[in-house]
């Protein structure tokens, strides 16, 4: 409780949307070209300063969060996404967890929540 | 010294395929002699593998540069204990103490069992022997003790990334953490083999496999803090692959963990554990492919070899065999008893692997998803952490709601009575719930705070009524307690691990939830901000270290008057042409202040990245409270049900409820307040 209570009030100070915030938020949708397996919001590279300069001043004219990924998918191709699309085989990838949620859950509640049904005599029988 | 090394590998790989032939042919005749020849063999594999892990070791300490591999790790300049960590700081010398390891553990697991489980030990030999054979091929391949033709004077040095006491323990706690599961995986296929499905192998290897599991989980900690502390990209955990490679397996044995302890309870899922185990260890056996290969692209890729064929090969034919098994021991596998009813901690363990799995299933799909579009002649993708954060945080609620509901639910079926056990967690949770509403204005943070608390608020309420129970027969709530965690220690150190990982929770949702950053270039003496903090640029020094160039900032932070010395310093390695950034960090329990030292003019102005990292301390804190948890998991039973829960045989019996509150386990702990068989036992 204490815990979650600290996690609140620190909280508090935290939430806001700025210009900071957004920036992070387009740099770590995008890859950064030059180095391996690092978001551009993450990479150390120069390039990806510059790149998350360039989503600054973008950001900062009005550019929607959209129109500036699609502005570096232009220039670098679909590869610089830090995650593919939910379009053609990405689909793939953005079903499969809830497949495999959905799947095993279902398959539970088939194979086992089908017994019988609930009844007041059996309250407190079965803790063994 | 490299003919001792190199005679070793080849003595203990010969030494392996006759422990595999031998534990084979005396499993299959049930003939001891040739089952403890086997046994022997393995030993003394292990032995000779030490040999060999010693010579290289003394190689690398005395700098012996005849010998390829110390050329390639070490230099003059390497400090002693980095000439120790240089053993696996590279693909030959990994791949020798990923087998010494498997070795050690092996022969531990064969040595303890085979005495009360000598058919199942002898056909566990036999696997595990058959494992280490085939990394010992490898180390063959790979050849650690390759010479050079003259010895150069001086050595090319360890990556000065792995210079770093993180890297001391982080490889050897996931590889104790992926050998140790090769333990559960042995005893499963004996289990298959020898028909014996009980719960047998699966209380025969708990400790091994509840120490890989602390193993493997406090090496992706150790990783975090080490990426967190030298990386400086103001994070802990980046979704990349090789560490999603050893997330997958500590995934799947976190749900094996819990689906184990209803086999030993009600004789259930028997089947299903085995498919557990067989998972767990084939995604960590995949892993080490992943991350010795270098075939996913990684900041992990210091080592990189030819030997991939050879390891998908086998990671393929680990998984298939033991389906193989399955499919033919499939009549004996079908007799479990099943679930009564959903409503019931059988059913919270059932959805709990359902959750654990898919969240493995969809990591692993992530981590392979690129390389599949690339092998079908597809464009280069990423999958980063958007989609990994995207497919976590659902999961991740969902966990906290189920460990909260399990906590209260009994065995078998609950009956109607059981929602009043969650009425102050689920008032602890609304109450949450509306204020962080207020607070937060995020949903995703919103339902992970009310699940949190729910969580929280049920793990406290078990060991509140524990307590309560010493108090309510006049022995105190603090006896109470004690004798909970005697009687009981796997499940209230299970508990402990649960708060740990609340706690965790809390650091990783502030962390991931709100950080704040800022990129600046200044002059010395400009200020800057980053989120409330001011932030002054004071100077810039020139230094060097033996293998780089460094510059250090002065960065001063002003709080509450006093002002406090920040030094990010920014390493440039020629040799290897890498720079590394130090970060200079402030931690609090509220929050970190984070600065890196980014880049750096000719007329001393300087580009600093800095981040506000809400809670990350809390990470820690939970990682460590979990891991005294299981600790605790692993010490020995008291009170009178051990005898039971050795070897039992199911169904055990059912007790009825004899007062409403509180549940078995409070029973338990009364009965021992009470003395001895007091209350009658099973």
């Amino acid at each position: 409780m204490a815990a979650v209570l600290t996690a609140l009030w620190c909280a508090g100070a935290w939430a806001s949307g700025d210009l900071d915030e957004r920036v992070r938020a387009v740099a770590s949708r995008l890859m950064c070209p030059v180095c391996e397996g690092r978001t551009v919001a993450d990479s150390t590279s120069e390039l990806a300063a510059q790149m998350r300069a360039v989503i600054r001043e973008k950001l900062a004219q009005g550019e929607t969060e959209d129109a500036v990924l699609a502005y570096f998918v232009e220039r670098y191709g679909p590869s610089v996404l830090a995650t593919p699309p939910a379009a053609g085989s990405g689909w793939v990838l953005w079903l499969a967890p809830a497949a495999l949620a959905a799947g095993g859950a279902g398959y539970v509640v088939y194979r086992f929540g089908r017994r019988s049904p609930w009844t007041w005599a059996d309250d407190g029988e079965g803790e063994g | 010294m490299s003919e001792l090394g190199g005679s070793a590998a080849a003595l203990a790989l010969a030494l392996c395929a006759y422990a595999a032939g031998a534990s084979f042919h005396g499993a299959r005749t049930g003939s001891t002699r040739w089952a403890d020849s086997g046994a022997r063999a393995l030993w003394a594999a292990g032995a000779a593998l030490t040999v060999c892990v010693a010579t290289l070791l003394y190689a690398l300490v005395t700098w012996d540069f005849r010998l390829s591999y110390v050329v390639r790790n070490t230099s003059l300049a390497t400090p002693l204990l980095y000439r120790v960590t240089a053993l696996w700081g590279a693909q030959a010398g990994s791949l020798l103490f990923w087998s010494w390891l498997l070795a050690l553990v092996a022969s531990a697991a064969v040595a303890g069992q085979r005495r009360q489980h000598p058919q199942l030990s002898a056909w566990a030999c036999a696997v595990l022997s058959a494992v280490l054979g085939f990394f010992l091929f490898l180390v063959v391949l790979e050849r650690p003790f390759r010479t050079l033709p003259f010895a150069p004077a001086d050595g090319r040095g360890l990556n000065p990334l792995l210079e770093d006491p993180g890297m001391v323990a982080h490889p050897p706690l996931l590889y104790l953490g992926f050998v140790g599961l090769a333990v559960p995986y042995a005893f499963a296929m004996a289990a298959l083999v020898t028909r014996r499905l009980d719960a047998g192998w699966v209380a025969a290897t708990r400790r091994w496999t509840v120490a890989s599991w602390l193993s493997l989980g406090a090496g992706l900690v150790v990783g975090g803090w080490w990426a967190y502390r030298t990386l400086g990209w103001g994070g802990y955990w980046g979704w990349d692959p090789v560490e999603n490679a050893a997330l997958v397996p500590w995934l799947v044995a976190t749900a094996y963990l819990h689906s184990a302890v209803v086999q030993e309870r009600r004789g259930a899922f028997a089947a299903w554990n085995l498919t557990l185990v067989v998972l767990a260890f084939g995604t960590a056996v995949l892993g080490t492919f992943l991350t010795r290969t270098g075939l996913v692209v990684s900041v992990h890729s210091f080592a990189r070899s030819e030997i991939g064929p050879y390891f998908l090969g086998f990671v393929a034919l680990l998984l298939a065999a033991p389906f193989a098994l399955v499919a033919w021991r499939w009549d004996d596998l079908r007799g479990s008893p099943p679930v009564d009813d959903l409503r019931s901690r059988e059913g919270a363990f059932l959805f709990n692997n359902v959750l654990f799995l898919s969240f493995a299933g969809a990591v692993l799909v992530g981590t392979l998803y690129p390389l599949a579009i690339q092998a079908a002649g597809g464009p280069q993708v990423f999958v980063g952490p958007p989609y990994f954060h995207a497919v976590a945080a659902p999961v991740g609620v969902a966990l906290l709601v189920l460990m909260g509901v399990a906590v209260g639910l009994p065995w078998r079926r609950a009956g109607p009575g059981v929602v009043a056990r969650f009425r102050y967690p689920l008032f602890a949770a609304l109450m949450v719930a509306m204020g962080s509403g207020v607070v937060l204005r995020r949903p995703g943070v919103v339902a992970a705070a009310a699940a949190l608390s729910f969580a929280l608020s049920a793990t406290l309420q078990a060991f509140h009524d524990a307590g309560r129970a010493g108090a309510r027969i006049g022995r105190g709530y603090l006896q109470g307690l004690l004798e909970a965690f005697r009687t009981q220690p796997r499940r209230y150190g299970g508990y402990v691990v649960h708060l740990g990982v609340l706690v965790m929770v809390v650091g990783i949702v502030g962390s991931h939830g709100y950080v704040r950053e800022r990129e600046v270039t200044v002059r010395p003496g400009q200020t800057f901000t980053v989120g409330p903090y001011v932030l002054r640029y004071r100077s810039l020094e020139a230094g060097a270290t033996a293998l780089a160039d460094a510059r250090r900032a002065t960065v001063e932070l002003r709080e509450d008057g006093r002002s406090l010395l920040l030094q990010p310093v920014r390493l440039f390695y020629p040799r290897w042409g890498q720079v590394v950034s130090r970060p200079a960090i402030r931690s609090t329990w509220r929050e970190d202040v984070y600065v890196v030292l980014w880049a750096f003019q000719p007329d001393g102005s300087a580009t600093f990245r800095a981040w506000v990292n809400p809670l990350v301390r809390w990470v820690w804190l939970g990682a460590l409270l979990a891991a005294v948890g299981t600790v605790v998991t692993l010490g020995p039973r008291g009170g009178s049900r051990r005898a039971v829960f050795a070897l039992g045989p199911w169904p055990l019996r059912q007790q009825p409820a004899r007062d409403g509150h509180g549940g078995r386990a409070v029973r338990e702990v009364l009965r021992a307040l009470r003395g001895p068989r007091a209350g009658g036992g099973p």
